[in-house]
């Protein structure tokens, strides 16, 4: 995951954070802004499986890598923006408040808020994530070389 | 899954499972029964504009994204928009490769004959039509016969094309091939297997 940080981030990008993040982080961003706003379901929280394709090398031709469970939701926030999730997973409280989250941040006048509220945080927080796990993976890294070639 | 924007989309059932099943019974009673009136619990879903409620429900329970659909819903139309995004069904410009089509207003531009009757082999294959009338009910009108009907069953319908009737028998004489279809209106439903023997 890139993020770039001086531009302002696109739909895409937040709808990324969001179904990366970890569900006790969402929900606890969500009662800083409580009351949350009256929402209806367009798509109820569900679970289903989606195939995964790949290409070889990242440029070869493409191949069905195996399905992963997917939870997925859309809802509408009363006279306003709606808001998507795809989360991996099976976790339909986490596709609520991302998709709850994604149509807050759709609302003009409370996106830049919450832009600092509660994505920032959890952008800061996928951040150092990835890095102490490149860290680990790369202290068991191993160095292969030859010696002499037996020619 | 097929992903679709959100958008301005009406909800679909309360509750997908418990719904679509109920929805799903009265179309096997509908069909059991041909010609039989039935209401369908279409309460539980919200239809779009250009789609009855019981045309919704049924549209609802039995598509999905194998299902290949022709309808005559103009394609910015935002029943077309609700039906892609609940049921993530493909739609076919040609009837003739449709699984299900949707005639929500026939007319004489209604052509019976381009839908897919089956092979004998795969008489199962069929298309089933959903089509919208004007009204639905009991009483004087067309004499149905045939299975599932104990002698005589009446049904009045309105806002068929007049060569709808003679063309359905044509393509259903050819048994086991034909059309099923199934009348909706409101929140009505009627069955018309290929089976039955519609006189006017």
């Amino acid at each position: 995951m890139t993020i770039a940080s001086n531009t302002p981030m696109t739909r895409k990008e937040w709808i990324q954070v969001l179904a990366r993040a970890d569900c006790r982080d969402l929900e606890a961003a969500c009662r800083q802004i409580a009351p949350l706003p009256p929402y209806r379901f367009i798509r109820r929280p569900e679970t289903g499986m989606v195939m995964v394709r790949a290409r070889a090398g990242g440029v070869g031709r493409p191949f069905n890598m195996g399905e992963a469970t997917l939870t997925r939701c859309s809802l509408q926030l009363d006279g306003g923006p709606s808001g998507t999730a795809y989360i991996l997973g099976r976790n339909p409280r986490h596709a609520e408040l991302a998709a709850l989250v994604d149509a807050l941040l759709q609302d003009p006048s409370r996106g830049a808020e919450l832009m600092a509220s509660v994505i920032a945080p959890l952008v800061s927080k996928l951040r150092s994530q990835r890095q102490s796990q490149a860290q680990k993976t790369a202290a068991t890294k191993v160095e292969f070389f030859t010696m002499a070639r037996g020619e | 899954m097929i992903v679709t924007a959100a958008e301005n989309v009406l909800p679909g059932f309360n509750e997908p499972t418990i719904d679509a099943q109920r929805v799903f019974r009265s179309v096997l009673e509908a069909m059991a029964h041909p010609g039989r009136i039935l209401t369908v619990p279409a309460d539980r879903v919200t239809a779009p504009a250009g789609l009855s409620p019981a045309a919704a429900a049924v549209g609802l329970t039995l598509l999905d994204n194998e299902t290949m659909v022709w309808t005559d819903l103009p394609a910015a139309s935002p029943a077309l928009a609700w039906l892609r995004f609940h049921c993530g069904c493909p739609f076919s410009a040609d009837p003739g490769q449709a699984a299900f089509g949707l005639i929500a207003a026939p007319d004489a531009g209604l052509d019976l004959d381009r839908f897919f009757p089956g092979t004998d082999e795969a008489p199962e294959a069929a298309a089933t039509l959903f089509v919208e009338v004007d009204t639905l009910q009991a009483g004087k009108g067309l004499r149905l016969s045939g299975p599932g009907i104990d002698g005589l069953q009446t049904l009045q319908v309105r806002g068929l094309p007049e060569d709808f009737w003679p063309v359905r028998q044509r393509i259903c004489r050819s048994h086991p091939l034909g059309l099923d279809i199934l009348l909706v209106c409101g929140d009505l439903l009627a069955g018309l297997p290929r089976t039955t023997i519609v006189n006017g």
